[in-house]
């Protein structure tokens, strides 16, 4: 019987125009977003790209310049600080377009400077833009879906009711569980259908290349998270019809649902998630830093801002003011260390909290998890980072020992040079944080069925309340 | 006032009385009104709480800064340009209420010689994932959750009467519909002002109970709640046009649901692509690339660095009565010359590049506030972002402000170097003293009549979004079909 309302209600789907342009609308909207995930990759990819090539340039230069036995070039101080540095930037995953968020700040520049001035370039971001968000793929399956899953499903069963072509249809062999089962496993199968192809095609729309290590698993996890978040939707529509009455009612619980768990939730979430830990901040970080490092600091700044013309002349002066500047910038790095790493540990205490609370809000679990899958979440980003600092720390003793013992860079040294080389998250650590957060969609989703069938099983279901 | 209009005018009383029974017996609209104040006083306690905590961050901050300054030893003044000193942004009075672009944009200048920097130290760039999904703040409940609630309250105001039979018991009792469309519309404005006035004035209330921080701008305060209740007009006549048009009461919350989630969800991040794509910005490092190429080699197509800078010290030269016997000068005056040379060509690089990004970034404002006239919502986070001093314009004009601090700061350390260096040159060093005669600096907000210069076309598509529903919905209530 569950196979004859499936077969009856793609009939009847087939003819309903509404739903039909609903569809249409979502997956305009997921192929702008997609294409909008390529416009902002393909900007990613050129920026570090530039920054390559001007690197590359620089170190061409450079290369020359030893090969021509300039002493300046030679000279490992100024080699490490003004004639040669590193760009090193994360590489995007094969889904990063579906997620524009996060990846701004990742691509940095490695010299001889310390960690305290090294923080990347300031971003230029477009103010529109971060007034609003960025429409991306990732956006439109959090928000928009679960509207178009309400769109489908909101009358599921309140329209038959109102139509008056309920009770006919309950006259046959027909229990109302299997019927609005069926209804939704219908609606629903239609929607996972287009969502599913649309999912799939979105990354590659946006140029990602699926084909490369990981992406499989990356995009299985992927529509994984999106099936979840759509089926839980669809059971809320289903336990809202069971135990609702009229289709204006029905869809007005649903867009509470949906105001509830997509803003108010996220929202409250975010401020309280502040509250208890609240968010270090990098004002007081700079001032504690200054504070700590206020002598080797001012030390610094004193060296770099003399411009006596006859310093750099005068030799031994100068090989004095070499080795304390690199003291001094040691010094720096050691009096700043302990407060960076109070600040991580502050920010990773909150980034703990918010792991715990994203099961209060489906809507946080699957943005958290295509943030992760995008290659663009916060756990990418550490292993990243840590990654930069341990080479950050490999290229600042090449130049400084040499600087500090006198020893000059020559030609030879050039291959001895450290390279960054980014080895990837692991999968299976991904695997498991996006498979724990499926568990927080596919709990309440248990959970809205039974409430749905209790609530078709009720002697009053059928008629108008 | 003749018999006629004391009826309309007794009539439109007795519908808005009506109206108002209505909802305020009708059990869900009690909790939903109940729930939405308590949010939005929730989201003012929270947003006051975090803007109160970065206030005084960003206060002890600059005091902390400015203690680094002054106790910075004695040292030669243009070193002393090099240590620098940061300075933050103030915190905007009405922050609470509208965070806006706040969280992306720096709010720290490190002032120092040779080197604008850009602002730096956004929150957002050190917050977790669920910050970059939103907070909730009273912006955003009044964008979304009352805009949602009017549609729930008036949806049904023609369809349900219509399905009730009740319409044309009205309209047979002699009753116009304008008549009837005015009592609507009054009823529900009713309702929401019961609802929102005294929200305001309890959250008010809670706030100066809490403690003000920064000056407060009634002009400022009148101008973002006047914005809003235009907006929240517009939903009313967009939902009561909406309402009288659908043939059934679920068609007709469809619809309206349809409206707000196209103009108030999808519209703002889609026109926000399109002003991006009109007038694309550089990227960081393409920035930073271009500053650091004209500082070495000059601007494109123009002077190279060393003849601009040498024009530049030939005019110092002049005005010091030099030109020609430099021989003459004191070495150190020279010198100090020259650093003042150079940090004018540097100045004039940064304001060349500097001032084509916030030319751009200008332009896409403007873009944006042009395209809000498809989308009242984009309209009114314009507004309210602008009112709350936290829009991208308060930005750049705290960035001017920075901008001139730092001139005249480096300007006065050069100065004392050319000046009292005399034979010591670049051994020569200054004292507290010095440091001191450095002004604090001070940054107040424009006013409102500035914002407002600012905002104009936003303002405009507001008004023309009201005109626009307002005619619409007379228009409808005037041809709807009674049966």
């Amino acid at each position: 019987m569950l196979q004859t309302v499936i077969r009856v209600e793609w009939r009847n789907l087939r003819r309903e125009t509404s739903a039909w342009i609903t569809v249409s609308v979502f997956a305009a909207l997921v192929v702008w977003a997609a294409l909008n995930g390529r416009t902002h990759t393909d900007v990613m990819t050129q920026s570090v790209q530039e920054a390559h090539s001007e690197q590359q340039q620089q170190m061409q230069q450079w290369v020359s310049a030893l090969a021509a036995g300039d002493e300046n070039a030679q000279d490992a101080y100024k080699a490490g600080k003004d004639h040669v540095h590193q760009v090193v930037a994360l590489p995007l995953s094969p889904l990063a377009s579906i997620s524009m968020g996060g990846l701004s700040d990742t691509v940095l520049r490695v010299s001889l400077a310390s960690r305290l001035e090294s923080t990347g370039e300031a971003h230029v971001g477009s103010p529109v833009r971060q007034a609003t968000g960025p429409f991306d793929v990732t956006f439109v399956f959090v928000y928009l879906l679960p509207l178009v899953v309400i769109g489908l499903s909101y009358d599921l069963l309140s329209g038959e009711r109102e139509r008056g072509t309920l009770a006919l249809i309950l006259s046959q062999p027909v229990s109302l569980v299997t019927f609005t089962l069926g209804k939704a496993i219908q609606r629903a199968l239609v929607l996972l259908g287009v969502v599913f192809t649309l999912a799939t095609v979105a990354p590659w729309l946006a140029g990602g290349d699926l084909s490369e290590p990981g992406a499989p698993a990356r995009l299985g996890l992927y529509l994984l998270l999106v099936a979840a978040y759509t089926t839980f939707w669809f059971a809320a529509a289903v336990a809202v019809n069971a135990w609702g009455s009229t289709s204006a009612g029905n869809a007005l619980a649903l867009m509470a649902c949906w105001l509830v768990l997509i803003v108010i939730l996220p929202g409250f979430v975010s401020v309280g998630v502040d509250v208890v830990v609240p968010q270090p901040s990098r004002i007081e970080l700079l001032n504690l830093a200054r504070e700590a490092a206020a002598e080797a600091e001012q030390e610094a700044s004193q060296m770099e801002g003399d411009h006596a013309p006859d310093r750099e002349t005068l030799k031994d002066r100068y090989r004095a003011t070499v080795k304390r500047s690199l003291e001094v910038q040691q010094e720096l790095e050691s009096t700043v260390k302990p407060v960076l790493e109070q600040f991580q540990a502050q920010l990773s205490e909150q980034q703990a909290l918010v792991d715990k609370l994203r099961f209060v809000s489906p809507a946080i679990i699957l943005y958290e998890g295509l943030t992760d899958v995008a290659g663009v979440g916060v756990d990418r980003r550490s292993w990243y980072l840590s990654q930069v600092d341990r080479f950050h720390d490999q290229w600042r003793s090449f130049f400084s020992e040499k600087a500090a013992n006198d020893q000059s860079v020559t030609a030879a040294d050039i291959a001895a040079l450290p390279r960054f080389h980014y080895a990837e998250e692991p999968t299976g650590k991904l695997t498991l944080r996006v498979m724990l957060g499926s568990l927080g969609l596919v709990f309440p989703t248990a959970v809205l069925l039974l409430l749905a069938w209790r609530g078709l099983r009720r002697p009053d279901a059928v008629s108008l309340r | 006032m003749n018999d006629s209009a004391n009826n309309k005018v007794s009539a439109i009383a007795a519908i808005i009385h009506k109206e108002w029974r209505e909802v305020v017996r009708d059990g869900r609209f009690r909790f939903a009104s109940v729930a939405t104040v308590l949010l939005l006083l929730l989201a003012m306690t929270f947003g006051w709480q975090q803007a109160e905590r970065i206030h005084h961050e960003r206060e002890a901050a600059g005091d902390v800064a400015r203690k680094h300054w002054d106790h910075q030893g004695e040292k030669n003044p243009h070193m002393a340009t090099h240590y620098g000193m940061y300075v933050f942004k103030p915190t905007g009075s009405l922050s609470y209420l509208d965070p806006g672009v706040e969280p992306y944009l720096g709010v720290s200048v490190k002032i120092e010689g040779h080197r604008q920097n850009l602002p730096t130290h956004a929150a957002a760039s050190d917050s977790t994932a669920i910050h970059q999904f939103g907070g909730l703040t009273v912006a955003t409940g009044l964008q979304w959750l009352v805009p949602l609630l009017i549609i729930g309250l008036a949806f049904g105001s023609w369809t349900s009467e219509r399905e009730r039979g009740t319409l044309r018991q009205l309209a047979s009792s002699g009753l116009a519909l304008p008549v009837l469309a005015v009592g609507k519309t009054g009823g529900l404005l009713a309702v929401l002002a019961a609802l929102l006035i005294p929200t305001a004035a309890l959250g008010g209330g809670v706030v100066s109970a809490l403690g003000h921080f920064g000056a407060v701008d009634v002009g400022r305060i009148v101008a973002f709640m006047a914005a809003y209740g235009v907006y929240f007009l517009v939903f009313v006549a967009v939902t009561l046009a909406i309402s009288a048009t659908a043939s059934a009461s679920r068609v007709a919350l469809v619809l309206a649901l349809g409206f707000w989630v196209t103009t108030a969800v999808v519209a703002p991040r889609v026109l926000a692509d399109v002003v991006g794509a009109i007038k694309p910005l550089p990227t960081a490092y393409e920035l930073a690339h271009a500053v650091a190429e004209s500082l070495d080699k000059g601007l494109p197509g123009q002077t190279p660095k060393e003849e601009r800078v040498e024009e530049f010290s030939k005019e110092l030269l002049e005005q010091h009565g030099f030109l020609g016997a430099e021989m003459m000068m004191p070495e150190a005056l020279l010198q100090g010359l020259e650093l003042q040379a150079e940090a004018r060509f540097e100045n004039e690089v940064f304001d060349y590049h500097f001032g084509a990004l916030n030319a751009d970034i200008g332009a896409q404002e403007v873009w944006a506030q042009w395209l809000s006239f498809f989308s009242p919502t984009l309209a009114v986070r314009s507004l309210s972002m602008a009112f709350a001093g936290t829009d991208h314009a308060h930005h750049r004009d705290f960035f001017a402000h920075a901008e001139q601090y730092r001139r005249e700061l480096v300007q006065l350390m050069d100065n004392d170097f050319a000046t009292n260096a005399g034979a010591d040159g670049w051994d020569y060093v200054a004292g507290p003293e010095l440091w001191a005669k450095a002004p604090r600096f001070e940054y107040e907000p424009p006013g409102l009549f500035w914002v407002l210069g600012h905002q104009w076309k936003s303002v405009l598509a507001l008004m023309c979004w009201l005109v626009g529903a307002g005619v619409t919905s007379w228009v409808f209530a005037r041809r709807m079909r009674v049966i």
